[in-house]
């Protein structure tokens, strides 16, 4: 049964059929070759000339720039490189989104503790909250100008009206048994806070963050390449301007790539914080 | 020795608290929902609510409670009447009795942690109570990972921590199976007679009702919700549904929900509504 059935021909075939199923039901695989076929193709068009290499430069020449180290665009003070453009974008969407947690978290409290200003407040939310992130362009670099904060500013309006709401339904919807449970257990406001709400709406906080994400990275590139000089954004539109196509789709593939990545991160710090939903 | 290592001390040494309901009446809307005339506790009694759907049980509960008041009459609580949540008071649902983000043991710890205990000394005690219901080995587990059954024993052994004066129990058992059911009924009962809480516990399950209650108070739901009487159930304990007499009682209270069941069937307006919120 155990030690003489591993050398059996029959017991190694399923071994190994099992194996290659496995390798074949993983994501990674099938990302892997989707992309390889893309890069495949990317190439055969170059390479028969369906595309034109000075616009659509061929993969054998993008990818080794890309990893040359040195890439960057641009004179003097205007010089950005890909690296430095990725952080300063990154940083902007990470500060931006977290004071629209901050201040949303702030707003849905007192609409939670004061029915009162429910009535006030909600209804500005809900006014915000359909307003298309790249719409605030326009306003904010009138009004704030073309700087670092005009960007974090963008990220903080895409995010707030949406974050709210979502942060507020999540109050809402607090199974009603969980709170008269707690306060017939004696909860003092505080610990109702930090050990009922917030763990309740956990699961609903952070699928509002995941959404809200795609809205602040689109806002913040949009900002970026209609005048706010800097980031990611500005690179693409250098880059385009200066005629390095190379450059264009590095980081048109950047935006991608680490859009995807920060989903990915996302969902997998959701399923470990949420071990507890059924 | 230790804290608390038998039944016994879960016993309150306080005796349960006396609930009166007088001249109720709680609307929604415009609505009158339900009314309640008078009806007494008292201390250390098990009164079981029995009535179907959408009578107003859970809107009387919520009103002993302390969580909900009425429009008119009031609750008393010891002959004061309630003006927010009940004191030493602990409820019980139908579901979501436990926080699905603490573990077992946290869960029963909560209360403790509430009233200022140490985190360690909590601790001890939530395994010391999960062990009477016999599930210490599941101490670390969450609710997920529980049966039904046993998320409602955890609920039960969270509730003796805290040595409440009232019970209120809204349709505790109604999820569970059969047999479940019966062994819950049982624990509640041992949980009864060594503690000296009163009880107040819903249920539109005849037979529970009757293998528990020392009072039932029928609730009809036309007009309106309200208690159409008030039964004192004088069987002997243990209760045997074998027993002649537990059959008459069985016979007679069907009727009366038999009768209850055709004048709302003639009434358009009372379709059943078992929403909660
Ligand atoms: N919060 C509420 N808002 C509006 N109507 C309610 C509310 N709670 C209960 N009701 C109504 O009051 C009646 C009694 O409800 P409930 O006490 O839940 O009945 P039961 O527990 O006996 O099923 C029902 O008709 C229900 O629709
Ligand atoms: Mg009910």
């Amino acid at each position: 049964m155990q030690s003489h059935s591993t050398d059996r021909p029959d017991r190694q075939i399923t071994l190994i059929s099992r194996f290659v199923r496995l390798i074949l039901q993983s994501n990674l695989l099938w990302f892997c070759l989707a992309w390889l076929l893309i890069i495949l193709l990317w190439e055969l068009g170059s390479y028969m000339e369906w595309l034109n290499p000075q616009i659509l430069p061929p993969p054998s020449e993008t990818i080794p720039y890309a990893f040359s180290g040195n890439i960057s665009i641009g004179f003097g003070q205007q010089r950005t490189g890909l690296f430095e453009a990725t952080a300063i974008t990154l940083a902007r969407v990470g500060i931006g989104m977290l004071a629209g947690l901050l201040v949303s978290s702030c707003l849905a409290v007192m609409v939670i503790e004061l029915p009162l200003l429910r009535r006030l407040v909600l209804p500005i939310v809900q006014s915000l909250a359909p307003i298309a992130p790249v719409a605030w362009i326009p306003f904010t670099i009138a009004v704030i100008g073309i700087g670092g904060q005009a960007a974090v500013f963008i990220v903080f309006m895409a995010v707030l009206g949406t974050m709210s709401l979502s942060l507020i339904a999540a109050l809402d919807g607090i199974p009603a048994e969980y709170l008269k449970i707690a306060r017939n257990l004696g909860t003092s406001r505080m610990r109702m806070w930090w050990h009922v709400r917030l763990p309740a709406i956990t699961p609903g906080a952070m699928t509002a963050i995941r959404m809200s994400f795609f809205g602040a990275w689109m806002a913040v590139l949009a900002g970026e390449m209609a005048g706010i000089n800097s980031g990611l954004g500005y690179m693409i539109i250098m880059a385009q301007q200066m005629y390095n196509m190379k450059l264009v789709m590095i980081g048109i593939l950047a935006i991608g790539f680490i859009g995807f990545a920060i989903d990915r991160l996302l969902l997998l710090a959701n399923a470990r914080l949420l071990q507890w939903v059924q | 020795m230790g804290t608390v290592n038998s039944m016994n001390d879960i016993a309150t040494h306080s005796v349960g608290a006396r609930l009166e309901f007088s001249n109720i009446r709680k609307s929604f809307g415009n609505t009158v929902s339900v009314e309640a005339d008078n009806l007494t506790i008292e201390p250390g009694s098990l009164t079981v609510l029995l009535g179907r759907s959408g009578c107003g049980k859970t809107t009387l509960l919520n009103l002993a409670a302390g969580l909900d008041f009425p429009d008119h009459g009031s609750v008393s609580y010891d002959n004061q009447i309630l003006q927010g949540p009940a004191p030493a008071t602990a409820l019980i649902f139908q579901t979501h009795n436990l926080f699905p983000w603490m573990t077992a043991e946290e869960n029963v710890a909560f209360p403790l942690r509430n009233q200022g205990m140490a985190k360690s000394d909590a601790q001890e005690h939530a395994r010391q109570y999960l062990k009477q219901v016999g599930l210490e080995s599941f101490s670390g587990h969450k609710p997920s990972q529980l049966s039904g059954g046993m998320r409602q024993r955890i609920a039960l052994a969270r509730t003796i921590a805290t040595k409440p004066r009232l019970l209120l129990l809204d349709e505790p058992f109604s999820a569970l199976d059969m047999q479940t059911r019966r062994m819950m009924q049982r624990y509640l009962l041992s949980v009864w007679n060594d503690s000296a809480a009163t009880i107040l516990m819903i249920t539109h399950d005849l037979h529970e009702a009757l293998m528990l209650a020392d009072r039932i108070a029928l609730m009809a739901s036309s007009p309106r919700g309200h208690i159409a009487e008030i039964m004192d159930i004088e069987l002997t304990r243990p209760r045997n549904p074998e027993d002649p007499a537990f059959r008459a009682i069985q016979q007679q209270l069907d009727r009366f929900l038999e009768h209850e069941t055709l004048l709302a069937e003639h009434d358009p307006t009372l379709e059943s509504t078992d929403q909660q919120k």
